[in-house]
C-alpha cells in the first residue's frame, strides 16, 4: 500500500473580485484552477519531487497534502499516521517571539513519548545551547535547521518540503541538501520535494513529477527523466537549464511564457509554445498514459 | 493628586475595556476571514461614523432611566468607562485585523496548521504575540485621549460630578478663572495631564520593545 | 577599458563603528566585455555596483579608490553632473522589473522619456527609437503594446522593457544587479541570451551581478568571485569554473548540483560568511577553509597571480 495517493485531485480558487464590484461591474465570478486532476502515489521511504515554474501549482498541491486547503474535487489518501512540512522562506517560517526550544517542542504536545528538544537540535547539525535563543540569531541556513528540527520532532512518516533551499545561498543550500540526504537515510523519511531547480531535483529525487499549469505532464524516475526526457516541456525546461560545464552545446531558444492560469489554452496548455503542437493538441486535452500527457508523444510524433 | 486617580483610573480602565474588545474581534476578523470579517468590520465601520459623546450620552441614557436617576452617581464613572471604551475598540480591531491578515499568511502559522494546533490556539499563542506591538502604542495613545474625552463628557454634565474631581474637570473649571489670576487652577491640571500622558507613552515603548525578543 | 575600478572601498558607519562593505577591490571591463560577478549574499556585490554608480544609500560611502568611466573619474564628480552621466552613459537594471517601472505610465511614455531627456531627438524619432529598442528586446508586436502599462505585462516581458529603458541612451556601461533571479528558469534563458546579444553588438561594458554561477558561465567573459567585501579570484570564466584557484571558489563550485549527480553529496563549505563587524583577521575566509596554513591566519592576501586567473590566497605565492 502506497503511503500516499492522489486521486484525481483538483483544487480551484475562487479570484473574483468582491461581490458588489462583479454587479456594479457585471463581471462573472472568475475561478482559477490551480491543480487539476492531479494523481500521483508515494511509497515509503523515497523521494517524489515536483517540478515546475510558477503558477504550475506545485505548491498548492503540497498544501493540499498538508491540509492546508481542501481538495475541491478527488481524493487524498494518506496512510502514515503523521506529516510535516518544511517552507522556503526561513525568515517567515519560525515564530519571532518563540524560544527555539518551544519552536522544535510545538509538534510533540501531539505524541505521547515526548523526546528531549536537545535531541533534535544535534540531528540537524546544531548545538544544545541554542535551544534557548530566538529565530533572529540565526542565520538562514541555521533557521532552515531549526525548521527541519521541528519537523523531525512531530516523528513524521512523511515530510512535505516546499522549495525548502531555494532562498538560501548555493553553499548553504549544499549543506541544507546533504542534511536532509543524511537523515533520510538515516530515519527513512519520505520526502514530497517541490522545487523549480532541476538541479537540485535531480540531486535528490527518486521520481519526479513535471508540472505545467496545474497538470503533471510527465512523471518518471529521475534518472531517466533527465537522461530521456519525452514531454516537449519537460524538454524545454532541461535546454533551459545553464549549462555549468560549459561544453558549448547550442541551446533551443525557448518561446514564449507561461500563459496566465485564468484563462488556460484550450487542449493541451502547453501547444502555444510547443514545436510539435498540430491541430488536435489545440482541441483535445491529452490524457496521461504511461508516465506522459502529450498527444505527439503517443503518436510516435517526438 | 485625588483628580490624577480618577482620570488614570477611567483612562486604563476604558483603554482595557477597549483593547480587549478591539483585539478580540480584529483577531476573529483577521484569521477567520469571510463573513464574519465582512460583519465586524461593517459594524466598525457605522460606530465609527458615531462620534464617542453621542454613544456616551447613550450609554448614559439608558443607564439612567435603567437604574434611575438618583443612583446615576454610583455608576457614573462604569458608565463613562464602558461609553469610552466602546468609542475606542474599532482602532483597535482594524489595526489587529490587517496585522492578523499579514501573520496568518506567513510559514510560522501555516507550520502550526501542519502540526495540528487548534485555530484558537493558534491565534493566542502564534497570531497574538506578533500583532500586539502597534496595539500598544495605540493604546498609550488612547489613554491619553481617553482623559480628554472623559473631561468632554464631564463637561457635558454625562461625567464625573463636580465633588469627584478628575483632572479633565479640575482644567475645565480652571479654564473660566485662567483669566482672573486663578491660573494655577487650570495650569498644574494641565501640567499633570502632560506628564501623565509622557509617561504612559515612554511605558508603552518600552513594553514594546521589551516583549520584542529582536531587542533583547 | 570602459570602466576602471581602483582600491574601492564602500563604509558604513554605525553606532559600533565603521562596518567595511567593500574592502579595496579593483577591476576593469573592456567595451563589448561582460564580467560577471558573483558572490554569496552579503559578499558586497550588490554594494560595489551601487557604488560605482554612487547610489549608495546613506550612511554608506566610497571610503577610498578612483572609479574611472571612459577614462574620466566620476567617483569625485558634482551629484548634478554625476546625474547626467548615469543617464547619459550607464544602464541599470535592477532583479525587481517591477519596481524599476513607473505604474502610472505607459511603457511607451516612459522609453520616449528617456530618449528624449538624454539624446538630442525629436519626438517623433524618440518614438521611432523606441520602437525599435522594443522590437530589439524581442517584444512581440511592439506598436500593439506601446500603450500598455507596466502591470499589463508578465515578469519575462516586464524585465525586457527594464532592458530597453536601460539602453534607451546608448550607454557605455550596463549595470545588472540580478537580472534574471525573479524568473522562471525558461525567461531566464531567454533573457541571458538577450543581454549576452545587445551587451556583444554595442560593444557597451556589461557588469553582471548575480548569485548564480549558470548565469555567469552562460553570458560572461570573466568574473570576479567576491566573500566578505573582497575580490578573492578573478580570471576568464572557463578557468575560474573549471580550474578554480581559491579554495572558496572551489568549495563554491563543488556545492553548485547539476544535473545527473544523481544522490551523490555535495561538497560543503562548512559554517557560513562572516558577518561585516566579525570579519577574522588573516585570510577572510580561513576559519572556513580546508587548505588552511598558519600564514592565511596572520597575513591577508591580496590578489596573486594564479594559472590564469589571479586568486588572492597563499596557496599561490611565488615564495
Amino acid at each position: 500500500m502506497p503511503l500516499l495517493k492522489l486521486e484525481s485531485v483538483s483544487r480551484d480558487f475562487d479570484v473574483s473580485r468582491p461581490w458588489l464590484n462583479r454587479v456594479i461591474e457585471r463581471e462573472p465570478r472568475r475561478i482559477l484552477r490551480a491543480v487539476d486532476r492531479v494523481s500521483f502515489e508515494l511509497q515509503t521511504g523515497e523521494t517524489l519531487a515536483l517540478v515546475g515554474e510558477s503558477g504550475c501549482g506545485k505548491s498548492t498541491v503540497a498544501r493540499l497534502i498538508a491540509s492546508l486547503y481542501a481538495p475541491t474535487e478527488g481524493r487524498i489518501e494518506f496512510h502514515g499516521r503523521r506529516l510535516q512540512m518544511i517552507f522556503q522562506d526561513p525568515y517567515a517560517s519560525l515564530n519571532p517571539r518563540w524560544r527555539v526550544r518551544n519552536i522544535i517542542a510545538e509538534p510533540m504536545q501531539f505524541l505521547t513519548e515526548k523526546k528531549p528538544v536537545e535531541i533534535f537540535l544535534l540531528q540537524v547539525g546544531l548545538s544544545p545551547d541554542d535551544a534557548e535563543r530566538y529565530p533572529h540569531e540565526f542565520s538562514g541556513g541555521q533557521r532552515q535547521r531549526i525548521s527541519i528540527a521541528r519537523a523531525l520532532a512531530g516523528e513524521p512518516d512523511l515530510l512535505i518540503c516546499d522549495e525548502p533551499t531555494s532562498a538560501l545561498d548555493v553553499s548553504v543550500q549544499a549543506q541544507i541538501l546533504n542534511l536532509m540526504a543524511e537523515l533520510q537515510q538515516r530515519l527513512r523519511l519520505t520526502y514530497l520535494f517541490i522545487s523549480h531547480n532541476l538541479a537540485v531535483v535531480s540531486l535528490i529525487a527518486d521520481r519526479v513529477g513535471v508540472m505545467y499549469l496545474g497538470r503533471i505532464v510527465e512523471l518518471a524516475g529521475a534518472a531517466e527523466l533527465f537522461s530521456r526526457p519525452r514531454h516537449p516541456y519537460t524538454r524545454m525546461l532541461l535546454d533551459a537549464v545553464p549549462d555549468l560545464g560549459m561544453s558549448g552545446k547550442p541551446r533551443t531558444p525557448v518561446g514564449g511564457e507561461v500563459p496566465n492560469p485564468l484563462a488556460p489554452p484550450s487542449g493541451c496548455a502547453f501547444h502555444p509554445r510547443c514545436p510539435y503542437a498540430n491541430p488536435r493538441c489545440e482541441l483535445e486535452i491529452p490524457r496521461f498514459r504511461n508516465g506522459v500527457a502529450c498527444h505527439a508523444v503517443e503518436e510516435g510524433r517526438v | 493628586m485625588h483628580g490624577a486617580r480618577i482620570s488614570l483610573g477611567i483612562g486604563l480602565a476604558s483603554v482595557a475595556f477597549a483593547m480587549v474588545l478591539g483585539v478580540t474581534l480584529g483577531l476573529a476578523a483577521g484569521y477567520f476571514g469571510g463573513r464574519l470579517d465582512a460583519l465586524i468590520m461593517r459594524i466598525a465601520d457605522v460606530q465609527l461614523s458615531f462620534p464617542a459623546i453621542l454613544i456616551a450620552l447613550l450609554i448614559d441614557g439608558v443607564a439612567r432611566v435603567a437604574l434611575g436617576g438618583e443612583r446615576h452617581e454610583e455608576i457614573v464613572i462604569p458608565v463613562l468607562v464602558l461609553s469610552i471604551g466602546f468609542a475606542g475598540w474599532v482602532q483597535y480591531a482594524r489595526t489587529v485585523r490587517g496585522s492578523t491578515m499579514v501573520e496568518k499568511e506567513k510559514e510560522y502559522v501555516q507550520a502550526a496548521r501542519v502540526i495540528g494546533r487548534r485555530p484558537l490556539a493558534i491565534m493566542l499563542s502564534h497570531v497574538l504575540p506578533n500583532v500586539m506591538g502597534p496595539v500598544l502604542v495605540i493604546a498609550t495613545i488612547h489613554i491619553a485621549t481617553a482623559i480628554i474625552t472623559e473631561a468632554t463628557l464631564s463637561f457635558l454634565g454625562v461625567g464625573v460630578p463636580a465633588t469627584q474631581p478628575s483632572l479633565g474637570t479640575l482644567i475645565r473649571v480652571g479654564n473660566e478663572f485662567l483669566l482672573s489670576g486663578e491660573w494655577w487652577i487650570t495650569v498644574f491640571p494641565g501640567v499633570a495631564l502632560v506628564v501623565l500622558v509622557l509617561s504612559v507613552n515612554l511605558l508603552g515603548d518600552w513594553l514594546r520593545d521589551a516583549l520584542n525578543p529582536k531587542l533583547r | 577599458m570602459i570602466l576602471e575600478v581602483q582600491g574601492l572601498t564602500v563604509q558604513f558607519p554605525t553606532r559600533r563603528g565603521v562596518l567595511t562593505a567593500v574592502d579595496a577591490i579593483s577591476f576593469a571591463i573592456a567595451p563589448g566585455e561582460v564580467l560577471g560577478v558573483v558572490g554569496e549574499s552579503g559578499a558586497g556585490k550588490s554594494i560595489t555596483g551601487l557604488a560605482v554608480i554612487r547610489l549608495l544609500e546613506p550612511p554608506g560611502r566610497i571610503a577610498a579608490g578612483q572609479v574611472r568611466l571612459e577614462g574620466r573619474r566620476i567617483d569625485t564628480l558634482p551629484h548634478e553632473e554625476m546625474r547626467r552621466v548615469r543617464g547619459r552613459k550607464i544602464g541599470v537594471i535592477f532583479q525587481d522589473p517591477l519596481t524599476s517601472l513607473n505604474p502610472l505610465y505607459t511603457i511607451g511614455q516612459q522609453l520616449e522619456e528617456t530618449i528624449l531627456t538624454h539624446l538630442d531627438l525629436s519626438p517623433r524619432a524618440a518614438r521611432e527609437r523606441a520602437l525599435s529598442l522594443l522590437k530589439e528586446v524581442g517584444m512581440p508586436a511592439p506598436e500593439a503594446r506601446y500603450n500598455n502599462y507596466p502591470h499589463h505585462f508578465s515578469g519575462g516581458m516586464r524585465q525586457r522593457v527594464v532592458i530597453a529603458l536601460a539602453l534607451a541612451a546608448e550607454p557605455r556601461l550596463l549595470i545588472a544587479d540580478e537580472p534574471t533571479t525573479a524568473l522562471d528558469v525558461s525567461i531566464q534563458a531567454q533573457i541571458i541570451t538577450l543581454l549576452k546579444r545587445l551587451a556583444a553588438g554595442r560593444g557597451a561594458a556589461v557588469m553582471l551581478i548575480t548569485h548564480d554561477m549558470g548565469v555567469i558561465a552562460e553570458t560572461a567573459q570573466r568574473v570576479a568571485v567576491m566573500y566578505a567585501g573582497r575580490i578573492v579570484e578573478i580570471g576568464p570564466v572557463r578557468e575560474v569554473i573549471h580550474a578554480p584557484r581559491h579554495p572558496y571558489t572551489a568549495g563554491l563550485m563543488g556545492s553548485i548540483p547539476r544535473i545527473g549527480t544523481r544522490k551523490a553529496r555535495l561538497l560543503q563549505i562548512d559554517g557560513a560568511m562572516p558577518r561585516l563587524n566579525a570579519i577574522p583577521p588573516g585570510c577572510a575566509f580561513n576559519p572556513r577553509c580546508p587548505r588552511r596554513f598558519e600564514r592565511c591566519t596572520r597575513e591577508r592576501p591580496e590578489l596573486m597571480s594564479a594559472g590564469a586567473s589571479r586568486a588572492a590566497c597563499w596557496l599561490h605565492a611565488a615564495t
